[in-house]
């Protein structure tokens, strides 16, 4: 469940990542294409921190069950 | 979950707006080049700007062209604009003093664009036409660019970046080691095993953290300094650190006998710290290094960093300070449970 819900909000990230970037050719001149790289990076990251907090939960379920064995 | 945890979103909340802010705030105006670079004493002088970022046609009305020779200020008599980024301006310069000469254009949208020690002078002045240099105005509107920028430094354009990823790494190293230093001491206080193996999952994680800071400089490195591992003391210093604590995990692996190797670990521990700060933030300031302030050069917070610098930087820090903590205490747990598996 957590992975499913994980890897849908990565695609909702690329999605949104995508129209940034379309936005960004059509009206900022100066940003040249830098966005499609703040996407990826973000993207990137963002997959990591998720990857981090379900890892995390993980480690707190097995804790838990340590608790309740002892 | 959430009243317990808030420093990690905080944590990845702050990256993720270094990241972002970092690549998306644009590199501000510079001049990249005057051609040529030598000015005649004693003669009327033309010369080709090139900007970078600039907007001089835009902003026609408000420009201004100067030279300026420490106290001395020498305006150009006539500037012919090309486009954005180009223009020519001709100079009377009269006999000059050795002090450095600094070129300046300034209009309003970009304030004040330096370039430092622009030119050089011949030696030989044959029949100075040119003897008096009239007074001239250099009063601006603005001194500082409009848009918000990051400064524009020559060697380092856009890598200046770099400041956003790889000065927080060691920073974030840091803080992650003083915590492995707290664990140990803890531990000879109270001899729980618990902050034993806290101590040296949280070095450890301080070891990636220093891994990932050598790696993202020795590519800045290449770039800006031409090599990856240019003969500079803090490199070698760091090199030396980073060994030091490979003999920490060594010695672990060496002992047996387990409070033994946790006493011997956490006194090593505390002993490596101090040696470690002195070694890449105390020898390296007593020679030359090419980092910024070490030896002579000034440090990034002198000048360089300006404020649009530092509200990027300062987040950025924060942040991965958060996530390096975060990690180790990940690390952490997942030890204690693989270590109270085994019993």
């Amino acid at each position: 469940m957590n992975k499913l819900f994980a890897t849908l909000a990565l695609f909702m990230l690329g999605a949104t990542a995508v129209t940034a970037q379309n936005e960004a050719t059509a009206s900022v001149a100066g940003a040249d294409k830098s966005m499609v790289v703040i996407g990826v990076l973000s993207a990137i990251f963002i997959g990591l921190a998720i990857y981090l907090f379900i890892l995390d939960r993980r480690i707190t379920r097995l804790e838990k069950e340590r608790k309740n064995n002892a | 979950m959430f009243k317990n945890n808030w420093w990690k979103y905080l944590g990845v909340l702050l990256v993720l707006y270094s990241l972002v802010a970092g690549l998306y705030i644009p590199l501000g105006p510079g001049i990249m080049e005057v051609s040529p670079s030598e000015l005649q004493q004693g003669e009327t002088n033309a010369v080709l700007i090139t900007g970078h970022g600039t907007h001089f046609k835009d902003n026609q009305s408000s420009l201004k062209v100067w030279i300026k020779q420490g106290e001395k200020n020498f305006c150009a008599n006539s500037v012919t604009i090309q486009d954005n980024e180009k223009l020519a301006a001709t100079f009377d310069v009269p006999v000059l003093g050795k002090e450095p000469l600094h070129l300046v254009v300034n209009n309003d949208a970009d304030g004040n664009v330096v370039f430092d020690n622009a030119f050089w002078f011949n030696a030989s002045q044959k029949g100075a036409r040119v003897t008096e240099v009239a007074t001239c105005d250099i009063a601006v509107k603005n001194r500082k660019s409009a848009e918000t920028s990051f400064p524009f430094l020559k060697i380092l354009f856009q890598t200046i970046r770099n400041l956003f990823y790889h000065v927080p790494m060691w920073f974030a190293m840091i803080a992650v080691l003083v915590g492995g230093m707290v664990y140990s001491i803890k531990y000879l206080r109270r001899g729980r095993r618990e902050d034993d193996i806290a101590a040296s999952q949280i070095t450890a994680t301080a070891m990636f953290l220093g891994i990932l800071g050598i790696v993202t400089g020795m590519i800045w490195a290449n770039f800006t300094w031409g090599q990856p591992w240019p003969d500079d003391p803090k490199l070698n210093s760091v090199a030396i650190g980073m060994l030091m604590y490979s003999a920490y995990f060594i010695l672990r692996g060496a002992i047996d006998d387990e409070e033994k190797r946790a006493r011997v670990a956490a006194v090593t521990n505390i002993f490596f710290f101090p040696i470690f700060i002195v070694l890449i933030f105390i020898l390296p300031r007593m020679t030359d290094s090419l980092h910024p302030g070490n030896g002579g050069n000034p440090g990034f917070s002198s000048y360089d960093l300006d404020e649009t610098m530092r509200m990027v930087f300062y987040p950025a820090v924060l942040g991965w300070i958060l996530v390096g903590y975060w990690i180790a205490q990940l690390k952490t747990r997942v030890k204690k449970l693989e270590v109270l598996q085994d019993e």
